[in-house]
């Protein structure tokens, strides 16, 4: 019976078309693209704070139509790669989520928040790439948000089990669905031949001990998972702290106290993320807008 | 000031900037304090930045709010030596940090 | 129109026993554009066909000692005369019986009556198609020899400024000997669409880009943004490239490999060597020149183990 639910719901989150964003990010990146003197890196930075749309080009860019699958890592490198009139037509025909429930912005900051943290784990541990770990850390949720929209019965019942049960998602998931966003993760990035990097630290962020080749990228999404929790940036379903895996400092040759940097880093950029970019000029003189 | 999304608005975040509707009529005066009941307010109006007074350190930068939250990110983890430790470290470095800022203010 | 379209005379057959189509034909074209041979049987056909083919063969359903599409076939199942586009001419009952396509593989076909503009149109059309998919690059799609030739030719014709640049790969024997030829042709793809985005990213101007074959390229652009343009294709190639290499020859930013000698070689991450040649002032009156002008600076580009271009610099 838990047999065919899986298969069930794996069908469904692998048949996945539109996935959406929310408006203010697919607002700015359109109104980027738009600009004829945009560059690639504008482009790359926004997109970079977005796991939707990182997920989108990373997708598409390692599709066996353009030849290299499972190379692509780096949002800048597949801008380039996929130029900027398919970036464009990737924009066009996202859509937002018409529901723009909390709960879902909670997960956007959240995970921004990761892959800043994760970013920062890199480079204290002194790990080649860090923008290859930020990625990675941006990513470590995008199975809860294709949930939200491929089985959003379930999704709904994993949130109650949270609050009436007092657990963290994944238990809940496993509750309920009977597996975790770990596992639909690992469908995504197969499916979409995602680099094997980005594939085991989204799959084994919640058990990097089980990383069979790139444990210190799970590693480090699994302490960028604590650190951005530790700082409730945003929300990732739910309230509690990261059980930490024993073995996650180790792998990277850290200590606990290592983290303290760590921390400061983040609180300092903090202040960066949490901003959109407004230009004071796009702002009318009545402060906010109200939709109609 | 500060323009950010109303999502991260916190009470206690005073308006820097009046919040009007699109046509101009007056929704919350500059300079009034944010409540939770506002923040709802204005969420359900469709209202999605604000613009707030000073840095906007919000709570999830504000050390004290920190160490006042482990208990409770914790809670579950009681049982875990290994997490007790990790979090006694989080509340030894959180209240330093606390103190820090508020030597600081104090200079200010 | 069709002397715009094609470099040279196209030869056309057209296999009908209907009058009125050879006259319909051989009224859309002037003979020194697209000059028509009309057979009226299919059968004694076939030896010309063989013999001279044409550029383009339209078979008439109507033909009485063979069917249309039993033309189509003898054609399309020799390698030599698979290229050759077949169009067939239908009447509209024709059509009643869905046809097996993977089976009969013409390119085209047209129902009577016939609209002599469509014909036209049609028969344009799939002539241009054709040489489209015989020259484009089996790998990258990229136009090939044919039409860049026809391309530099065209705008040497013309006087139009503009600068030819020769790219290849520096190491990719070494690459693919190491990782064999699969993941060398990842490398090619991905240097196709580096050269295709960066050189489109220049918005509104007019640019090309072909892949000779293996690792050689072919980009043109106006004469002014050339440096600029070598300068962005290299950058971003140098940035992309590494990722293609495994993690320790990736640290090491570089292969090594023994040779069947026991001699222990070494190689850098492969790199884009361009040499660009100018046609500003009308210089150039063939692009033989072009090519030749660029094998020398070729030399000099590969002198340099790292990605760099050399910009013919001599004076008109």
């Amino acid at each position: 019976m838990e047999e065919d639910l899986k298969t069930v719901a794996k069908g469904k989150i692998l048949s996945i078309r539109d996935l959406p964003t929310l408006p203010r990010v697919l607002d700015e990146v359109s109104r980027l693209v738009e600009n004829p003197n945009t560059t690639i890196e504008a482009i790359a930075k926004v997109i970079s704070r977005d796991q939707v749309l990182s997920a989108k080009v990373l997708k598409m860019v390692n599709s066996p139509v353009y030849g290299f699958p499972g190379r692509i890592s780096s949002i800048q490198h597949a801008l380039v790669l996929l130029g900027i009139n398919v970036i464009r037509g990737v924009i066009i025909s996202t859509s937002v989520f018409d529901i723009m429930a909390k709960a879902m912005e909670g997960l956007w900051e959240h995970s921004v928040g990761c892959a800043l943290a994760t970013g920062l784990i890199a480079r204290k541990a002194k790990l080649k790439e860090p923008e290859e770990f930020s990625v990675c850390g941006l990513l470590h949720d995008l199975g809860k948000v294709v949930a939200a929209v491929q089985l959003p019965e379930l999704h709904k019942a994993v949130g109650e089990t949270v609050r009436s049960q007092d657990l963290r998602w994944l238990e809940a998931e496993k509750a309920v669905l009977g597996f975790g966003h770990d596992r639909i993760n690992a469908w995504l990035a197969t499916h979409w031949h995602l680099p094997p990097t980005i594939k085991e630290a989204m799959a084994l962020h919640h058990y990097p001990e089980r990383a069979q080749f790139y444990p210190q990228h799970a590693a480090a999404v699994h302490l960028g998972d604590f650190i951005v929790r530790i700082f409730e940036h945003g929300s990732g379903g739910d309230d509690q702290a990261v059980p930490l895996s024993p073995l996650a400092l180790k792998i990277l040759n850290l200590k606990l106290t290592d983290l303290d940097s760590v921390l400061d880093g983040f609180a300092q950029d903090l202040a960066e993320i949490s901003c959109v970019d407004f230009t004071p000029e796009e702002l009318s003189p009545s402060s906010g807008k109200a939709c109609n | 000031m500060q323009n950010i999304p109303l999502s991260l608005a916190q009470p206690g975040m005073k308006l820097a900037k009046a919040i009007t509707k699109a046509n101009g009529m007056p929704i919350v005066g500059v300079g009034i304090e944010l409540t939770e009941t506002l923040i709802d307010r204005l969420d359900s109006m469709g209202i999605d930045t604000v613009s707030i007074v000073g840095d906007a350190v919000s709570a999830s930068q504000n050390p004290s709010e920190r160490v006042q939250r482990l208990d409770h990110l914790f809670r579950r983890l009681e049982g875990d030596p290994n997490m007790v430790k990790v979090k006694a470290h989080l509340r030894e470095y959180f209240t330093i940090k606390a103190a820090a800022d508020a030597a600081k203010q104090g200079k200010g | 129109m069709a002397n715009s379209l094609f470099s040279r005379q196209q030869h056309g057959i057209l296999l009908s026993p209907d009058p009125e189509l050879a006259a319909l034909f051989r009224s859309l074209w002037a003979s020194s554009e697209l000059e028509w041979l009309v057979i009226g049987q299919g059968r004694r056909a076939m030896e010309i066909i063989f013999n001279e083919p044409p550029d383009i063969l339209v078979v008439d359903n109507r033909l009485e000692d063979i069917k249309s599409a039993e033309v189509a076939g003898i054609v399309k199942s020799e390698n030599v005369y698979r290229q050759l586009p077949v169009i067939l001419c239908l009447d509209a009952g024709d059509l009643d019986q869905p046809w097996n396509w993977n089976e009969i593989e013409a390119d085209d076909f047209l129902v009577r009556p016939f609209l002599p503009t469509q014909a036209r149109e049609r028969v344009h059309l799939t002539l241009c198609r054709a040489t489209r998919s015989m020259d484009a690059n089996p790998l990258t799609k990229l136009p090939g020899n044919t039409s860049i030739i026809s391309r530099i030719q065209d705008l040497i014709d013309r006087k139009d400024d503009f600068a030819l640049a020769y790219c290849d790969l520096d190491y990719f024997k070494s690459f693919n000997d190491r990782y064999g030829f699969s993941r060398g042709d990842e490398v090619l793809m991905m240097t196709a669409r580096v050269i295709v985005n960066t050189i489109r990213s220049f918005t509104g101007i007019r640019t090309f880009v072909g892949h000779v074959g293996g690792d050689d390229f072919v980009f043109i652009v106006p004469a002014d943004i050339a440096e600029t343009a070598c300068q962005r294709v290299v950058e971003a190639f140098d940035g992309i490239v590494p990722h293609f290499y495994d993690e320790d020859d990736r640290e090491r930013e570089g292969i090594v490999s023994t040779d069947r000698q026991g001699e222990v070689r070494s190689f850098p991450l492969m790199a884009l060597s361009i040499a660009v040649v100018f046609n500003t002032g009308g210089r150039l009156k063939h692009y033989g020149e072009a090519s030749a002008i660029a094998m020398g600076l070729k030399k000099k580009a590969k002198e340099n183990s790292k990605s760099c271009y050399v910009l013919d610099r001599r004076a008109p």
